[in-house]
């Protein structure tokens, strides 16, 4: 099988996911993100950018409580699985390391 | 609650996500778009959230979000790929009966699209012009009784068109024939087929420039417009435009070439080669037709009414008619023959040809249905397999339908492909001039692909409804054997096939009777030049002197080479005949039309006349243009003379005037028209000009020589003209052509027929064999030879032969005798006919059903009992 990827807009929605931890849902997540991110996303670019995830296996979910806002709708409240977390880290390794080797001076007149 | 219940989402959107959103994911998003929108009213107005809230329904249209599952979605696409594989592997596992399949339809829609070109060409006809609805031609006749005559009613009958606001253009025509007008460019003479016409006549009809418009080219009188295939014979590759040209007929010319015209289209009746603007001499000396457009309002009956009598104040035709004839119908109703239309229909010929197209296309159809079933048969264990694993009637048309799919294209390109190769040469070999349309061929190749396709289709889907899986896989079912339909189906093919054949045979027998036959006038090794196309200038002036002093050239070193034997001067007996009115002098019988022609003392001697009574024209005691005629038999007996002897014929042919001729002599009946006619009434007269054709009578031996003789003897008298000359025989043969043609593609037809059945035939046998291959070895090991068997199973075949035989001898015998009866002389058509038909179609057969029978019957019976 080949390796599955993660995108990039994947990868901030998983980690808002982290950061959510039990308050992980749609519109919490998207709320978050169009904050950090100060633009604004749609329900559907969320939504599907979640689907992708669970189908990879990085993400598990459940449903959560039903609210009056919601039209009696339930939430479903997602969580970071094993290798969700574990394809972070490889990210964060591969970032890390990439930085490790850009030259001094692209490094600090960037920041 | 109640509160949040006011706002509630727009009800549109909610709907369409609803709709289209994936079931398992619909509470979660729906939910939150709802937590949403009441977020959104906090802010903003209702409308607005409205508006966000429908925004972001589209946006949540996304292949991930959508309503299909993904597996679903891989299935229909790896079924389709599965079936089009199988239906591959059908093909190259079940080879032989595939390719036939493909054969067939191949074979079938090439030959029909054959016929189809050509009457698509005909139902075109003349359809091109915008305007053939409006398109009308001037006609009159003589007399009431007179046969139409479409000649310019403005010039003689000075009929005022611009009286009649409907009509709205007019343009005469005079139409000078390949041998009569000459095209001469600084090498050469050339001959081609010119109308003179007035500058509207490109406004009437829709004849195109190859470059730029047609309207207006012709007012310059000094431009010539020519077709494109002509300019490249005056010119060769070189640009024709802007040429300077001289014209040669009964009057002389130099034009400038203004325009090359697209070539004339396989569906135009109207034929030329060039045309030359009216005005730019002041006199034409042929007759000129006249055509006329209108609007839409125009009503001809009202108009022929109006104009009937108009023509009658020009004295010379005092009982004259005039009327106007739609020039769409001249083409199939043919009210008179003029070299202006290059080609006139046979609405006889089309009924019979949209039939055979029909015929070929339901043999075609016939032939791959029943190959298509005799393969089905052989899968119908593994059918039964599938159904019993669990495929459902949906599934096992579905795998049908990609593999008759897979033919249709497969047929329909390859069909196609050998059309568009073969198509010059078929067309050439039918003798058939038809443009290339690209779009009507796939059209007409597709439609014979796809009718058979789609009948298989439907039989086989019926087949496919009928399997019950466990009797398919037990060999129970009971259609596992020929089905009758398949046999009597196979018999109505040969039965076609075998008319086809015995029509084809039977036109062929005629058309060598009428090459054959004693026409009662020689026709061997007669030969005409025409050394002087025109006479020139008036009589006593220079330049007929000159002429003068060349044609006794001419005759008098014609009649000095030993080579030829006779010698006569006119026109060929065959397809010559004026039309005329004559009575008997004293007779109490109206003018009837009857035929006449004109000829010289010599021409009772160079055909081999025999005269019956009185005498023939003589150089001594008859000159040209006397009041005298010599009669055939027919005509004697028409008149119901009996002695010749001061019998006189009136004729008032020649206008005002009635003239007397003296009857002096009596010729035996001979053949001077198609053979269909019986030999009519016939008046000859001696008169005959100098500049006429030379009829020779060339000894045969050197024939070669002295043709060569000719052309030098030509040449001295016609400095850079073409020596052409024309024979009898090719004359002859000419007129038959028609028949020949039509024998050929009969032939041709009954051919691929016979090749169609031969392969149905095939397959049928093929399945039986298999089928019985148990029977057989059961019947071998009780003691039956290879003989017993194999007349066993050929006995089964030859049956249906048999049979279609029986159906095919009397309804082609019914259709041959039609046709031969519309012929005055023809060929007996005897039994030899029907019984060589038989053994052909019998032998194809059985060369069809020989190799499956041998191998049937030469097998093993131990291997015969293991089968299966």
């Amino acid at each position: 099988m080949k390796k599955t990827k993660l995108g990039e807009f994947e990868e901030l929605v998983l980690l808002t996911v982290i950061v959510l931890k039990e308050d992980a849902y749609g519109v919490e997540i998207k709320r978050e993100l169009e904050e950090r991110l100060k633009e604004t996303l749609s329900v559907g670019s969320i939504q599907s950018a979640l689907k992708r995830l669970e189908e990879k296996g990085y993400l598990s979910s459940i449903f959560g409580e039903a609210t009056q806002k919601r039209g009696g709708k339930r939430k479903r409240i997602y969580s970071v699985t094993n290798t969700g977390i574990q394809v972070l880290h490889e990210m964060k390794d591969v970032r890390a390391k990439l930085w490790d080797s850009v030259p001094n001076t692209v490094a600090t007149t960037t920041k | 609650m109640s509160q949040s219940n006011q706002h509630i989402p727009p009800k549109l959107p909610l709907k369409l996500m609803r709709l289209f959103v994936n079931q398992d994911y619909l509470e979660e998003i729906e939910g939150d778009m709802e937590e949403i929108f009441n977020e959104l009213l906090e802010e903003h107005s209702l409308r607005k959230a409205r508006r966000i809230y429908a925004k972001e329904c589209l946006l949540l249209i996304r292949p991930i979000l959508v309503n299909f599952t993904k597996t679903q979605k891989l299935n229909i696409y790896g079924m389709i790929r599965l079936f089009f594989k199988t239906a591959q592997r059908n093909f190259m596992r079940h080879r032989l009966v595939s390719i036939m399949s493909l054969v067939t339809l191949v074979l079938g829609s090439v030959f029909y699209q054959v016929i189809n070109a050509w009457l698509q060409n005909e139902r075109a006809m003349d359809q091109f012009h915008s305007n053939i609805d409006q398109i009308h031609m001037g006609v009159a006749r003589t007399n009431p009784k007179a046969d139409l005559s479409p000649i310019s009613l403005q010039l003689f009958f000075n009929l005022d068109y611009s009286q009649f606001p409907s009509i709205q253009k007019v343009s005469k025509v005079h139409v000078y024939r390949p041998d009569e007008i000459k095209v001469i460019t600084p090498e050469y003479e050339h001959t081609g087929k010119g109308l003179v016409v007035d500058s509207t006549f490109t406004e009437i009809f829709d004849f195109e420039l190859v470059n730029g418009s047609i309207i207006g080219q012709l007012n310059n009188p000094s431009n010539i417009l020519v077709t494109q295939s002509f300019a490249s014979k005056l010119f060769g590759d070189g640009d024709a435009v802007g040429q300077t040209v001289n014209i040669k007929c009964d009057q002389l010319g130099t034009y400038q070439i203004a325009g090359v015209l697209k070539d004339i289209p396989s569906s135009s009746s109207i034929t030329f080669d060039f045309l030359l603007p009216t005005h730019s001499q002041k006199f034409w000396r042929r007759i000129p037709h006249e055509v006329f457009l209108t609007d839409e309002h125009f009503v001809r009956e009202e108009f022929n009414e109006k104009i009937a009598t108009l023509g009658r104040s020009n004295e010379r035709f005092p009982e004259s008619v005039l009327s106007s004839f739609p020039l769409k119908s001249i083409y199939y109703d043919r009210p008179f023959e003029i070299s202006l239309f290059g080609k006139y229909g046979d609405s006889k010929n089309f009924q019979t040809m949209s039939i055979v197209s029909l015929l070929i296309l339901f043999i075609t159809a016939i032939s791959f249905v029943n190959l298509q079933t005799t393969l089905q048969l052989s899968l119908v264990k593994k059918l039964g397999v599938k159904k019993v694993i669990g495929a459902s009637n949906f599934d096992l048309s579905l795998e049908i339908v990609v593999s008759r799919v897979f033919y249709f294209l497969l047929a329909t390109i390859l069909g196609l492909g050998i059309y568009t190769g073969l198509e010059h040469y078929i067309q050439q070999s039918f003798e058939l001039q038809l443009d290339s349309k690209m779009l009507e061929n796939v059209l007409g190749i597709a439609s014979v692909t796809s009718i058979a396709v789609f009948i298989s289709l439907l039989i086989s889907y019926l087949k496919v409804l009928q399997i019950k899986g466990k009797e398919a896989i037990s060999g129970k079912m009971s259609f596992l054997g020929v089905p009758k339909m398949q046999r009597v189906l196979t018999t109505i093919q040969y039965a076609v096939t075998v008319v086809l054949l015995i029509g084809s045979t039977v036109i062929f027998y005629q058309f060598q009777f009428m090459l054959n036959k004693d026409t009662g006038i020689r026709q061997n090794g007669i030969i005409s030049v025409d050394f002087f196309e025109m006479m020139t200038g008036f009589s006593g002036s220079e330049e007929r002197l000159e002429m003068e002093r060349r044609y006794e050239l001419v005759r008098n070193k014609l009649s000095a080479n030993p080579d030829i034997k006779q010698m006569s001067q006119g026109s060929m007996p065959i397809n010559n005949i004026s039309k005329t009115s004559w009575k008997l002098v004293g007779g109490t019988d109206e003018y009837t039309t009857e035929n006449k022609m004109y000829v010289d003392p010599g021409y009772y001697n160079l055909f081999g006349l025999n005269l019956i009574e009185g005498r023939f024209f003589n150089d001594s005691l008859d000159q040209s243009g006397d009041l005298k005629v010599v009669i055939n038999e027919a005509a004697k007996k028409y008149y119901g003379i009996e002695q010749i002897d001061g019998t006189q014929l009136m004729s008032n042919t020649s206008g005002r005037r009635e003239y007397k001729f003296d009857v002096i002599g009596v010729v035996e009946d001979y053949h001077y028209e198609h053979l269909s006619q019986a030999v009519k009434p016939l008046i000859l007269q001696y008169r005959i000009y100098e500049d006429e054709s030379f009829l020779l009578a060339v000894n045969e031996i050197n024939k070669a020589e002295t043709i060569g003789w000719l052309e030098k003897l030509f040449r001295s008298v016609n400095t850079g003209g073409i020596f052409t000359f024309e024979s009898m025989e090719s004359l002859v043969e000419a007129q038959y052509k028609k028949e020949e043609l039509t024998g050929r593609i009969y032939l041709g037809f009954g051919i691929v027929a016979l090749l169609l059945s031969s392969i149905g035939l095939f397959t049928f046998a093929l399945h039986e064999t298999k089928r019985r291959t148990k029977e057989i070895g059961i019947r071998k090991v009780n003691g039956a030879t290879r003989l017993n068997v194999f007349t066993l199973m050929s006995g089964s075949f030859i049956k249906t032969i048999a049979i279609s035989l029986l159906i095919g001898f009397p309804v082609g015998w019914y259709f041959t005798s039609d046709w031969l009866s519309t012929f005055a002389y023809r060929t007996n058509v005897s039994f030899w006919i029907y019984i060589i038909v038989g053994v052909i179609v019998m032998s194809c057969a059985f060369i069809a059903v020989l190799w499956q029978t041998i191998r049937i019957s030469r097998a093993n019976p131990v291997e015969s009992l293991r089968y299966e």
